[in-house]
């Protein structure tokens, strides 16, 4: 009887074409549809490609072609559609919701499979989704909440995650709801609920300190609208987790219920904001650990939680190790994620003949501990580890040697044997070598981390070698990327064996701050790419000076400064407006949006510094830059300005400006090493960036009001003449919410240019600035 | 480019009789110190030399070709700790006649190099070096013969008769390349006691 309800009712809702690898209903993987509405569906997977969206009363998930796919595959199970993803991959729609009571307290589950040649399988299976319905009407609005305060220009910054301890404010912005002002409200800090959970239970139990806070509404902004809604005691403590979720919500009418005309911070978009215990100290698992080996070059040590028997589909990270290194000496990772249940392999490295040979033992290392979970420590590992979601970590030569390894399976040059490409979500490689080029040293589209130790000795990241250049590999990853480069920190400092760290340059930090740093960015590393786990984002796409772990004193060490990079994958819906690379010029961007500009210099081109040291050098537009080499195509836009004001503006295409679906402007930016220009005013360096609607509204935010600017280069000596190593980016990102709070009539669905202003007007009086990867990022 | 560019430089530097390449123009703090830019003629001596037979065969991954191999030399030798100095980037390629050696252990506290050669070594005639700088995987044999010609060229010669037999011992047989390792593992310890870490992770207990 069950089923055949199931069967109409999935028959009445899902006639509707499909599409592949991301799977969202109304813009999340799990919502609840009141009945009478439309849920908009969008599925996104590899361009002019078979799809089919499947649906069951069961979430899974069950194993299939090595993966696990996000469905039960019941006998109940449907399939609902099949088509062909149109030329951008994308496929949108909605779904209609019939008033059919016997929906209520039914959920549907669903995954999309796209039949994509280029995956080892040829079957591209989306995430799960799933979709339960109501007939209660609650419609709070949904606005961003929780967050720091700033000093200046939007004087807000609203964010994901905040550290344990430090107090949780809230920021109403009576401009943008001004049917609050002159009244009280009631502010409630919750536990974090899904939309479904709040509709089910709509009562509001906060657990602040000192209970909700009654506040009343001004009409002075956001300043005067900002309020303690905790002074710091909210539990950070998420087990094995990162990030204990909570929700914020303005209760209007104070009556103690979430109803309408209430505004809340995390209905339906996830949780309103995280409260994360310092990410660098130790999970909750106690660590056990076995070294074995398998015959030549198959030795391994083992980490895993000792209480493994208790847990499932465990994550697996495997460590390569650099040149005369050892692979006894990553611990400091072992150990760590282990403590919040992983289970990490280091093992041993083939190095010293070459790149290539160590990429092998990478490969032949993974498929030994695949093939003897039985053997290895006594069998605790059988049946635990989770091979759909690996990562690989190398170091320097090992570095580079993961690189290769995914370039040769990707190629069919190696063929696992217990596991297939798409079981790798992560690669992360710790000052990596670049013997190879871009024809096999290359990681392609799949995840990609990239750790610079900017005092490093060896990997040194000078000019004068294409081999030492870290950031080539970084810049060759096609998709989503992200960089963490340590200043003062050495080659040695990346592990925990013996020998120096083979460091030179001012306020080295040795190993014991470097594992700090590390071991505070691995953890969400890993929580984002394997765990899914939205509370990790922030600490890889703000600034490390916004949010870094309280181990690692920013401010109070004055020798740590940590520099970092953040790409969105392009699945994520993200608007690109310049790469700066296919096609791009001074006049027109990667994305065709004409470019004006009264800057006399500005220049597009690879970002390959072109001789071989750090010297300043006026005819050198791109001295201090190492992102590529002369087979690489990393591109990026230079300039300099002095003492007097100028402008670099993008007119948006029409199919650019609606802005309305995303959430912040991101770009890279750095200073040029060892010019006048930079070494001037040695320090953090800023701009303007200015928005305008099609109406000639328009909303200026400066860098230094919201950011801290981007970094000077490191001041190291020798690499030719003079003070200054590599040009340092910086991922710098505004909320959209903040230039909104500036001006509030500023349309965000029709954006008519983008402008970054220079200047003393503006910043930096004076500078000589790289900028790449302009674009509108959706969350 | 600018490695073509500084391999370029070498053979200029090496055409004129040798030179340095400045692989970091100055020196601070940590830097690696400048590699010799052809084969260096500084006498690499012979402490042990032990000829082993495999029972399995072993791959020598250390020469582009990879030949098969079951029967080489496990060798001591002893040079300035300087020259072996670990290098992410290009190191000295460590040369037993026209082979490629394999370097076990680091050495670079120590001074000693346990390396596994190969084949039957004729220590008397056969000298040992270092080679310009590169990655092993990408020598050649006939890049091998050249690098052999030069360091002839240069007066490196083998140890003569009396000293070879006297460092030479007994041949052993070894089940295969994991039992080479951890013989090698054994002078290791004598020599080179500093890398404990290197012996305890080539003794972890074989499982399979």
């Amino acid at each position: 009887m069950r089923s055949t309800a199931l069967t109409l009712a999935v028959g009445a809702l899902f006639a509707l074409p499909a599409a592949g690898s991301d799977l969202q209903l109304a813009g999340q993987q799990n919502t609840v549809a009141l009945l009478g509405t439309s849920v908009p569906v969008t599925l996104t997977g590899g361009a002019g490609l078979p799809a089919v969206i499947y649906v069951d009363v069961s979430p899974g998930p069950i194993s299939f072609a090595g993966e696990s796919v996000a469905l039960g595959f019941t006998p109940s199970a449907l399939v609902l559609a099949g088509g062909v993803t149109n030329g951008a991959g994308v496929f949108a729609s909605s779904l209609a919701v019939p008033v059919l009571p016997s929906l209520l307290g039914v959920t549907f589950y669903s995954v999309g499979v796209v039949l994509d040649p280029t995956d080892p399988n040829g079957l591209d299976f989306s995430n799960g989704a799933s979709l339960g319905f109501t007939d209660v009407a609650v419609n709070p609005i949904e606005v961003e909440l929780a967050g720091v305060p700033l000093a200046s220009g939007p004087r807000f910054a609203w964010v994901t995650s905040l550290r344990e301890s430090d107090p949780v404010r809230v920021a109403i912005d009576p401009a943008l709801q001004p049917q609050l002002v002159g009244t009280n409200v009631d502010i409630y800090i919750t536990a974090a609920r899904t939309a479904a959970e709040w509709i089910a239970t709509p009562s509001l139990v906060d657990v602040s300190s000192g209970g909700a806070e009654t506040v009343a509404i001004g009409a002075g902004g956001v300043v005067a609208n900002t309020f303690v809604a905790d002074t710091g005691t909210l539990s950070g403590d998420a087990g094995a987790s990162l990030g204990v979720a909570y929700d914020v919500v303005i209760d209007a009418n104070q009556n103690g219920v979430l109803d309408s005309g209430d505004l809340i911070d995390g209905f339906s978009t996830g949780a309103g904001f995280y409260i994360c215990r310092d990410p660098s100290v130790a999970g909750p698992f106690a660590v056990s650990s076995a070294t074995y080996s398998g015959g030549s070059f198959l030795g391994q040590i083992v980490y895993y939680p000792t209480n493994i028997a208790a847990l499932s589909n465990v994550p697996l990270v495997i460590v390569s190790h650099g040149n005369g290194h050892n692979y006894l000496w990553y611990g400091h990772i072992g150990q760590h994620l282990a403590s919040y249940g992983y289970v990490v392999m280091s093992h041993q490295n083939n190095t010293v003949p070459g790149v290539v040979a160590a990429s092998t033992t990478t490969l032949t290392n993974t498929d030994f501990l695949l093939s003897n979970l039985d053997t290895i420590a006594g069998g605790a590992l059988l049946g635990k580890i989770d091979i759909a979601r690996m990562t690989w970590i190398g170091h320097s030569r090992g570095g580079e040697g993961i690189a290769i390894a995914y370039d040769r399976i990707l190629k069919g040059l190696y063929t696992p044997v217990n596991y297939t490409l798409s079981n790798l979500r992560l690669l992360s490689s710790m000052a990596p070598t670049d013997f190879q080029g871009p024809g096999q040293t290359n990681t392609h589209g799949v995840n990609y981390h990239l750790w610079v130790a900017e005092s490093d000795a060896d990997v040194n990241g000078c000019t004068s070698s294409d081999v030492a250049q870290p950031y080539h590999l970084f810049a060759r990853a096609t998709n989503q990327r992200q960089a963490t480069t340590i200043y003062g920190a050495g080659h040695g400092d990346l592990h925990n064996g013996t020998g120096s760290s083979v460091a030179a340059g001012p306020c080295l930090l040795g190993r014991p701050v470097t594992h700090g740093i590390m071991r505070g960015y691995l953890l969400p590393l890993v929580e984002f790419h394997i765990r899914d786990n939205p509370a990790a984002k922030d600490w890889l796409a703000r600034q490390y000076e916004d949010l870094a772990p309280q181990s690692a004193p920013v401010g109070i060490n004055p020798c740590i400064v940590v520099n970092l990079q953040f790409r969105e994958a392009a699945s994520t819906g993200k608007l690109v407006i310049d790469t700066f690379e296919g096609g791009a010029t001074s006049s027109v961007a990667s994305s065709g949006a004409p470019i004006t500009t009264n800057l006399a210099n500005y220049t597009v081109g690879r970002l390959d510094d072109p001789d071989t040291v750090f010297t300043g050098n006026a005819t050198q537009p791109f001295n201090g830059m190492t992102y590529a080499r002369n087979t690489d195509f990393e591109g990026g836009g230079v300039f300099t300005f002095d003492n007097a004001d100028a402008f670099l503006r993008y007119n948006l295409l029409p199919g650019q400006r609606d802005w309305s679906g995303l959430a912040a402007l991101s770009l890279r930016a750095c200073q040029s090493t060892r010019s006048t220009l930079t070494t001037g005013e040695l320090g953090d360096a800023s701009f303007t960036v200015r928005v305008t609607d099609t109406n000639g509204n328009g909303s200026s935010i400066r860098l230094a009001d919201v950011l801290q600017g981007f970094e000077e280069p490191y001041q190291r000596t020798s690499c030719g003449v003079g003070v200054g190593w590599s040009n340092q980016f910086e991922t710098l990102r505004i909320g959209l919410r903040q230039f909104q709070a500036l001006t509030p009539s500023l349309d965000l669905s029709s954006i008519a240019s983008v402008e970054l202003r220079f200047g003393p007007s503006h910043g930096s009086p004076f500078g000589f600035f790289g900028i790449d990867d302009l674009e509108v990022v959706a969350d | 480019m600018k490695h073509s560019i500084y391999w370029a430089a070498a053979l200029v530097l090496s055409a004129v009789g040798g030179g340095v390449i400045a692989f970091n123009s100055t020196r601070a703090g940590d830097e690696r110190p400048e590699l010799l830019a052809q084969p260096q003629v500084e006498a690499i001596e012979v402490i042990e030399a032990t000829p082993f037979t495999l029972l399995a065969p072993k791959t020598h991954t250390w020469r582009a070709e990879a030949p098969a191999y079951t029967s080489g030399t496990l060798l001591v030798l002893r040079t300035s700790p300087e020259n072996l100095i670990p290098r992410q980037t290009y190191e000295h390629v460590l040369y037993v006649g026209d082979e490629t050696a394999e370097r076990v252990n680091v050495g670079e506290r120590s001074g000693y190099v346990i390396a596994i050669v190969p084949g039957d070594v004729d220590l008397a005639s056969t000298p040992i070096f270092f080679g310009t700088p590169a990655l092993p995987e990408q020598v050649t044999r006939a890049a091998a013969e050249i690098e052999l010609a030069k360091a002839t060229n240069l007066g490196v010669r083998g140890m003569g008769a009396a000293r070879a037999a006297a460092v030479t011992g007994e041949r052993i047989v070894l089940q295969d390349a994991y039992e080479l390792y951890l013989q090698a593992s054994v002078a290791i310890e004598r020599f080179a006691p500093d890398e404990v870490d290197l012996v305890t992770g080539l003794r972890a207990t074989r499982i399979r």
